[in-house]
């Protein structure tokens, strides 16, 4: 990780502005937002897949999915 | 278990004086660390202080919270003021830290052991023996005049041209004095802000409540770390902090529920019940100090009000997240105290005290920035947004390491970066003549080893030192009288000082190349890393500094 600690806690600052809302369906926008502009960043298929493996994996119930 | 010392409350000269009342050069309100650091300063540099303090001993009694972390820069400004070694002999130094989520360690930091530099990691030691080392080193002096039991009840400014006055209570009757200069470094209820009508600007304050519980641990066999619980099961899920100090002594530090009775909390039965739901039932411990605090962040708009300027928490109040209270408060009396001593010996106009109120405000809302985040992390309180990131990193820190680093039970204490500066005023970072060096303290290198080592602030005179890094011939040059009068230049060429080791640490430990001529001020801040070698070029930039 190159990340500096200050970069790191500037990050989770605006991860915390980027939520701060009353409002559980714009944060959830914004979050799915989020998560679909980092994975075109990212570029790489199996390093998303196991992100979000692990999720999925850490979620109870279990969510139904369409593709198996 | 430690007793404070008393000292004696003296009738001073001052009571029932039939002459009118008596001037002083400087009175520093607070005998506390900003106060005391700064008295000490000013004695090391040839004044004579007067100060002033409602309690006749050191430390704070009653509920509050108290410094026991030193950082680097603080044993730095304690060494320059000869307390240093003291505080690192009597303290404990540690290095190593570690973070906990429900009970399993998912963190952990070891702070760089720096063979390169004349301090390593940061020093524990409780703020009352920090403030007794104070105290001896001013009274061995005998420049300074501690006045113990001497409460300032009122403060009147009387205009710029003209000394404040003060009136003063004792035991025996009250009393008024004149100062040219006064310092409130009377702490975060400061009587001297009270009484010019100013009020800091408050941030924020919590309800986030913890219970300070210090222990002499009998039996107990635990490490010389510092370990922060977020969820600790011991403390019904709530934060704990623990960390060695002297004499066998732990603080133990619980965020309390925010529906928990503060009187039941500090009862001896519910502090024992919690220590031995931490440590277990078969440690025998005494308890040394309790006391119940909360925290806010303020501070004042300016840290100069004519003739009356402020330093610690009565200027600034952070969490204590981060150590940065007491070591934020020590760095204001190094950057005030050479400038106070300027002005009171008339070698520099009032106006470098603005300086002074700039930077340190600047330095106090960086700690500000900084300890929010810390006491949003540990209590996101009503924030739903912050609980929602700190409910996701706790649940991930045990097996995600960018989770783990994300977790911030506060960022400790760092030397205090100034804004660089031009004749035009402030130079920012990418601008033609930025200068990396500049306005960053310089690093205590080791320049020599064996059994007579050598440091770079050895090489550093009372006021404005050139350190010349490339010349290798003389080690030290005469000293000059620089304008305005009296303002000693010291120019050292560090290389005559340095074995080859200690050139490859300054290589490793400087912000900039270790290269030219840096002029350094009395606080043991760059000034300029790119000084030419000309006398002139240098004494120009001296001046430019004192005139603000």
């Amino acid at each position: 990780m190159s990340l500096s600690q200050q970069q790191i806690d500037d990050l989770l600052e605006d991860l915390i502005a980027l939520t701060d809302t009353p409002e559980p369906d714009e944060r959830e926008k914004r979050l799915s937002r989020l998560c679909l502009l980092l994975i075109e960043q990212l570029d790489d298929h199996d390093a998303v897949r196991r992100a979000l493996d692990a999720v999925l994996a850490d979620t109870h119930p279990a969510p139904l999915r369409s593709i198996s | 278990m430690f007793e404070l010392p008393r000292y004696p409350f003296v009738r001073p000269a001052d009571l029932g004086a039939r002459d009118g009342p008596r001037r002083y050069p400087v009175v520093i309100v607070g005998a506390g660390l900003t106060g005391l650091t700064l008295a000490l300063d000013l004695v090391r540099r040839g004044h004579r202080v007067l100060v002033l303090d409602d309690d006749d001993t050191v430390g704070v009694r009653g509920l509050a919270s108290r410094g026991i972390v030193w950082a680097q820069r603080t044993l730095d400004i304690f060494n320059r003021l000869g307390v240093g070694e003291k505080v690192v002999a009597k303290g404990v130094t540690w290095n190593v830290g570690r973070v906990l989520c429900r009970d399993v360690e998912v963190t952990s930091f070891r702070l760089q052991e720096e063979p390169d530099l004349r301090f390593n990691g940061f020093t524990n030691l409780q703020q009352y023996y920090v403030e007794q080392f104070l105290v001896d080193a001013l009274l061995a002096s005998g420049l300074a005049e501690l006045r113990w039991l001497n409460q300032v009840q009122a403060v009147r400014p009387q205009g710029e041209q003209h000394p404040v006055e003060l009136d003063v209570m004792t035991p025996e009757g009250g009393y008024r004095l004149l100062a040219d200069w006064v310092a409130g470094c009377d702490g975060s209820a400061s009587r001297v802000r009270d009484c010019l009508g100013l009020a800091p600007v408050v941030f924020d304050r919590t309800e986030d409540r913890w219970i300070i519980i210090d222990i002499v641990a009998k039996n107990a066999d635990i490490p010389e770390e510092r370990w922060t619980w977020l969820d600790c099961g011991a403390n019904f899920g709530r934060a704990v902090w623990r960390h060695r100090m002297a004499d066998g002594t732990w603080r133990l530090d619980f965020q309390m529920s925010p529906h928990e009775d503060a009187a039941q909390a500090a009862s001896e039965a519910s502090m024992r019940e919690r220590v031995r739901r931490l440590l277990g039932p078969e440690v025998a411990f005494e308890i040394a100090w309790s006391g119940v605090w909360q925290y806010r962040h303020e501070s004042l708009a300016s840290y100069r009000h004519g003739r009356v300027v402020f330093a610690g928490d009565a200027a600034h109040v952070v969490s204590p997240f981060g150590a940065r209270g007491g070591n934020g408060g020590i760095q204001d009396a190094d950057a005030l105290g050479w400038r106070l001593s300027l002005v009171l010996s008339g070698r520099a106009s009032a106006s470098v005290l603005d300086r002074y109120s700039d930077e340190r405000r600047q330095a106090a809302m960086e700690n500000i920035r900084q300890t929010r985040r810390s006491a949003r992390f540990v209590h996101p309180a009503d924030q739903p947004s912050a609980a929602l990131w700190r409910d996701t990193i706790v649940a991930l820190a045990s097996r995600h390491r960018l989770a783990a680093r994300m977790i911030n039970t506060g960022r400790l204490s760092a030397p205090a970066v100034y804004a660089a500066r031009g004749p035009a005023g402030p130079v920012a970072p990418g601008a033609k003549h930025f200068d990396a060096a500049a306005g960053r303290a310089l690093p205590n290198v080791r320049l020599r080893g064996g059994p007579a080592p050598a440091y770079l602030h050895d090489l550093l005179g009372p006021w404005f030192t050139a350190l010349n890094f490339d010349e290798v011939s003389m080690a030290r040059v005469p000293t000059d009288g620089v304008s305005p009068p009296g303002a000693d230049l010291q120019r050292v060429n560090v290389r005559a000082f340095c074995d080859e080791a200690g050139g490859a640490a300054l290589e490793r430990q400087l912000p900039a190349p270790a290269t030219g001529v840096w002029l350094i001020r009395p606080d043991g801040h760059v000034l300029s890393s790119a000084v030419s070698s000309n006398p002139a070029d240098q004494r120009a930039a001296l001046e430019e500094a004192l005139t603000a």
